[in-house]
């Protein structure tokens, strides 16, 4: 038997095309590992069994009768809770959709459908994407494949813990400020957060809409280049999504003398020493930056986010689907004791946070000056992006922490000061394994940004990255039960 | 000595807009053939995920109404969220125009008093409509009907300019000639096309104006005038008897015929207002606005037909019939282009606001193949005297069905006979036959002459122009 662990979409793809095994056994083999590990990793919040066995029967009919597949075709992935799939239950890992059943499907979950892509479940998050270490889930907390005792991070902590598990190829996962990078990062894999407007919102429960952006976690840069491919363009269906071609020009690029910035505050992290020396050696030039002030870019989206927050999450109000309360007496207390009853303490805290920032003589003094520091935030990018080409910085602070540690909530949003200023300015940028932290052994990560629309120059880059190092080289077998 | 209260009227109308589909997604945007939550989908009933898409039609017919309203078009406009709570609001905010509204200042001309006189436009924006709520009478529930939600509305509001509840009525009635004739909305006002809300102060300071109520969601033009006049007088009576006037928001009691308070104004909503973030600000072209503009640019305006009735002398509500048709205000103009004359164009008036609108309530079909033309035509076949009026009456439902009037005449020989020589040779023949008539003329019996023109009348089937033939007689019998 062919070992089946650790495959890349490519290596998968051959071994599907070439008869070596069937898409059956690919998928039964995710299911088969997801059922012995799962128990403890708790990143799985909805199989899809039945249903991804069915469409694994028909890509071997096609491969049997002698047709080329897809890529994509064949490959089992999963998805984090806030994708809506129609007819699979999808949560946003909160109580108020406990038992929603979506009528329609997102976008990006469509393209994939269409491209042969197998969905093998839904995975866990923080709920509502509100968190930093899928400890928000309202159903369970995920762990940190790597070490039981640590979190994955998040809010994709689910899809990141699940790529490292080795279920499934590739995970689909939402980035509002931080939430595919930073669970990728502690989880030594790669995640791509697109340029804003890249993919499709469509179809995706809402966080903050003008941050939001949904990006592919894989074990690769250049697996999550070919996810992106497949799930980028223009939606009707979303007025804020802009078309590729005009996002990010040519698709080949040449990596020649590339102009690397790195802000002086970051020289001597691990994961930026790695990229220094790997970088210099393959000829760019690494030139001194300073980035937007980080406590301030924090400042802005923990009053932005939340403001959009408590606006977007209004129609969960027991009305016309979800959870309602059978306490409720009257209509305030429908809407009072329903959203009491069903959404956890952090989705209570932005929702607060965010309708203090938005009320009258409040609104200046917060949701204005936040958006006031936005624009500067975009502005010195451009600056940046003048003579840089792209930014190196590690994707966090430091590596996974110890389930049960950022309990105090400021603390948890600390864990977000590398990413935040990214979606500020909907930047793309990928986080991918750069280093090993001595105290713990788990991973730390570098992160590559690029200007609006450079999203092929921060994969290429990555990817470069990674054909001259083996630092994204997990092994899942590692990944003890 | 009785205090001289001023009253000052601004207001808000809610129009809904005769798009095909909804404001912000592709549900048809007619309900009314629909049960109860079928005409929905995703989007308007605030599915999570679900994003909103602003709909061309509606930034089209916004443009159009700029132009009936003498405004502004904002090129750079945007969308905003109000948030509030409420069952029919399934977002749980409404998708609304608060920073950028698409139509800027303008006014609207309104005649009262028998002058023109302008009432400011502040602003008008785009939202959308909400699900509609009903509360069954007896009983602990209430029901929801969410096809009405995201119908596409234009909210237009007022200057505070009106001083009084004719006034007030009369700008509504303008605004809505002038939104249907653009088809900018159906017009349907008992299915709640056309609604707004009244706010009214009074003052002794003209200067300074009073603490204000707003009457809400009233969908009748009498009822508007009915419910001002009841709140400034109740305004007065409290001040007079020394209270002040409470700002809340208030409705109108239509069987009572009084208004009760709502809410106060310390039950005021903070709406949070902020920027739509799911739909990015955008810029209307030179070329889209010239396009949207164009299907109306012909169309004459309400007011411009009112001004030229007026001058014709038509009353306001006569001038309403001509302003509430179109096809026959189009009428109205092509006659009034050939005839060039006051008092004849006031005859086609006469025919139009009469027999015309007869036709119309008693025609089942109301094919009408009436044109200016002929009605012209008609008009100056009787003032020629080449027919009589009551020819032109028994004649003009052909004329309505498309038939040439001179075509008609010459077909059924109906022209009068006016020829001096053919009415004399006949005159002469009947005073030779009734040698009794110049006896009775000539010893001082004046009606003898009538009872010729009766015998020509009878002669020439009536064809003979009467008051000609009148003439003739006289010269004749005189002369004998």
């Amino acid at each position: 038997m062919i070992d089946l662990s650790n495959l890349g979409i490519h290596e998968a793809h051959d071994l599907l095309q070439n008869g070596e095994v069937t898409c059956r056994e690919l998928v039964t083999f995710y299911l088969d590992r997801i059922k012995k590990l799962d128990g403890e990793i708790k990143s799985i919040l909805t199989l899809c069994e039945e249903s991804s066995l069915e469409i694994a029967d028909k890509v071997d009919a096609k491969i049997a009768s002698g047709q080329e597949i897809g890529l994509l075709e064949g490959m089992p992935y999963t998805a984090k809770d806030m994708f809506l799939t129609k007819g699979t239950r999808t949560t946003a890992a909160s109580k108020i959709l406990g038992n929603f059943i979506p009528p329609y499907t997102a976008t990006a979950i469509s393209h994939l459908n269409k491209s042969g892509a197998i969905l093998l479940a839904k995975v866990n998050q923080d709920e509502f994407a509100h968190g930093g270490s899928t400890e928000n889930s309202a159903f369970q907390k995920t762990t940190n494949p790597l070490n039981k005792d640590f979190v994955p991070g998040g809010s994709s902590g689910g899809s990141a813990a699940a790529v490292a598990a080795d279920f499934g190829i590739f995970s689909l996962g939402t980035d509002t400020g931080g939430s595919i990078r930073q669970p990728a990062a502690y989880c030594g894999v790669t995640g791509l957060k697109p340029s804003y407007g890249l993919v499709s919102r469509y179809g995706v429960i809402a966080m903050a809409s003008s941050f939001d952006c949904v990006g592919p976690i894989a074990r690769s840069a250049r697996d999550t280049e070919i996810v992106l491919h497949a799930i980028a363009g223009v939606d009707a269906n979303d007025s804020t999504t802009v078309s590729y071609q005009q996002l990010t020009g040519k698709r080949s690029l040449e990596l020649k003398n590339i102009r690397i910035g790195l802000d002086s505050n970051f020289v001597n992290h691990t994961s930026i020493l790695e990229a220094k020396k790997t970088f210099e050696t393959s000829g760019h030039k690494i030139s001194s930056i300073e980035l937007p002030d980080g406590d301030l870019s924090l400042a802005a989206y923990y009053v932005l986010v939340p403001s959009e927050i408590s606006s977007n999450l209004e129609r969960y109000d027991g009305i016309r689907y979800g959870q309602v309360s059978d306490k409720a007496k009257d209509l305030m207390d429908t809407y009072s004791m329903t959203r009491d009853e069903f959404m956890g303490m952090e989705v209570k805290r932005r929702i607060l946070t965010g309708t203090y920032a938005l009320s009258a003589g409040y609104y200046n003094a917060y949701y204005k000056k936040a958006m006031q520091v936005r624009t500067v935030v975009i502005d010195k990018f451009n600056e940046i992006f003048k003579n840089c080409d792209v930014v190196i910085t590690p994707t966090t602070v430091g590596p996974a922490f110890r389930a049960g540690d950022k309990a105090d909530p400021i603390e948890m949003y600390k864990t977000d000061i590398l990413t935040v200023s990214v979606n500020l300015a909907g930047l793309p940028a990928v986080s991918i394994p750069a280093g090993v932290d001595a105290g713990t052994g788990l991973p730390l990560s570098l992160q590559i940004i690029g200007k609006l629309g450079d999203d092929n120059k921060v994969i290429a880059l990555a990817k470069e990255f990674q054909s001259l190092t083996n630092w994204h080289k997990l092994d899942s077998k590692e990944v003890k039960s | 000595m009785q205090k001289k209260y001023v009253p000052t009227i601004g207001i808000e109308i809610h129009t809904q807009l005769a798009t095909r589909s909804k404001m912000f997604c592709s549900c048809d945007n007619d309900s009314t053939k629909s049960e109860p939550n079928t005409n929905v989908c995703p989007v308007c009933l605030a599915f999570p995920g679900s994003l909103p898409v602003v709909n061309k039609g509606s930034i089209e017919l916004a443009i159009r109404l700029a132009h009936g309203l003498n405004a502004e078009i904002s090129k750079d406009t945007s969308f905003d969220r109000k948030n509030y709570f409420y069952p029919d609001s399934p977002k749980g905010y409404q998708i609304t125009q608060m920073d950028k509204p698409i139509i800027g200042s303008g006014f609207v001309e309104i005649l009262i008093d028998g002058e023109f006189r302008k009432i400011g436009i502040h602003h008008a924006h785009l939202e959308e409509d909400a699900g509609k709520s009903t509360h069954p009478i007896g009983s602990d529930y209430s029901l929801v009907d969410f096809n009405r939600a995201g119908t596409p509305l234009i909210e237009i509001v007022s200057e505070p300019d009106m001083h009084s509840p004719e006034e007030a009525k009369r700008y509504l009635q303008e605004v809505y000639a002038i939104a249907t004739v653009l088809g900018v909305t159906h017009g349907d006002m008992e299915h709640g096309n056309f609604k707004f809300d009244l706010n009214i102060s009074v003052s002794e300071d003209t200067n300074v104006l009073g603490i204000r109520t707003e009457l809400k969601n009233l969908n009748s033009f009498r009822n508007a005038e009915r419910a001002l006049k009841y709140e400034i007088n109740r305004q007065i009576e409290i001040l007079e008897g020394g209270g002040k006037i409470q700002q809340e928001t208030r409705g109108w009691n239509d069987s009572k015929g009084i208004t009760f308070s709502q809410r106060g104004k310390e039950q005021a909503h903070d709406y949070r207002y902020f920027p739509e973030p799911d739909l990015p600000p955008f810029e209307l072209s030179d070329i889209f606005i010239e396009s949207s503009r164009s299907p109306v640019k012909d169309i004459v305006l309400p007011i411009v037909i009112r001004k030229n009735l007026k001058d014709l002398g038509l009353k306001y509500d006569e001038q309403d019939i001509l302003i509430g048709q179109s096809q026959t205000s189009d009428i109205f103009f092509e006659a009034s282009n050939i005839l060039n004359n006051k008092s004849l164009e006031k005859k086609a008036v006469n025919w139009l606001v009469g027999d015309y609108q007869a036709f119309l309530t008693s025609s089942e079909t109301k094919n009408s193949k009436l044109t200016g033309k002929n009605l012209a035509s008609l008009i100056e076949l009787v003032e020629s005297g080449k027919i009589s009026s009551k020819t032109a009456k028994q004649i003009f439902n052909k004329v309505i069905d498309g038939h040439s009037p001179s075509d008609i005449v010459n077909q059924e020989g109906l022209l009068q006979v006016s020829d001096d020589a053919e009415l004399e040779k006949i005159i002469s023949e009947i005073i030779e036959n009734n040698p009794k008539v110049l006896e009775d003329y000539k010893s001082g019996n004046v009606k003898a002459a009538g009872f010729v023109v009766g015998q020509v009348m009878q002669a020439t089937k009536g064809q003979a122009n009467p008051g000609k033939a009148n003439e003739l007689v006289v010269k004749l019998l005189d002369k004998l």
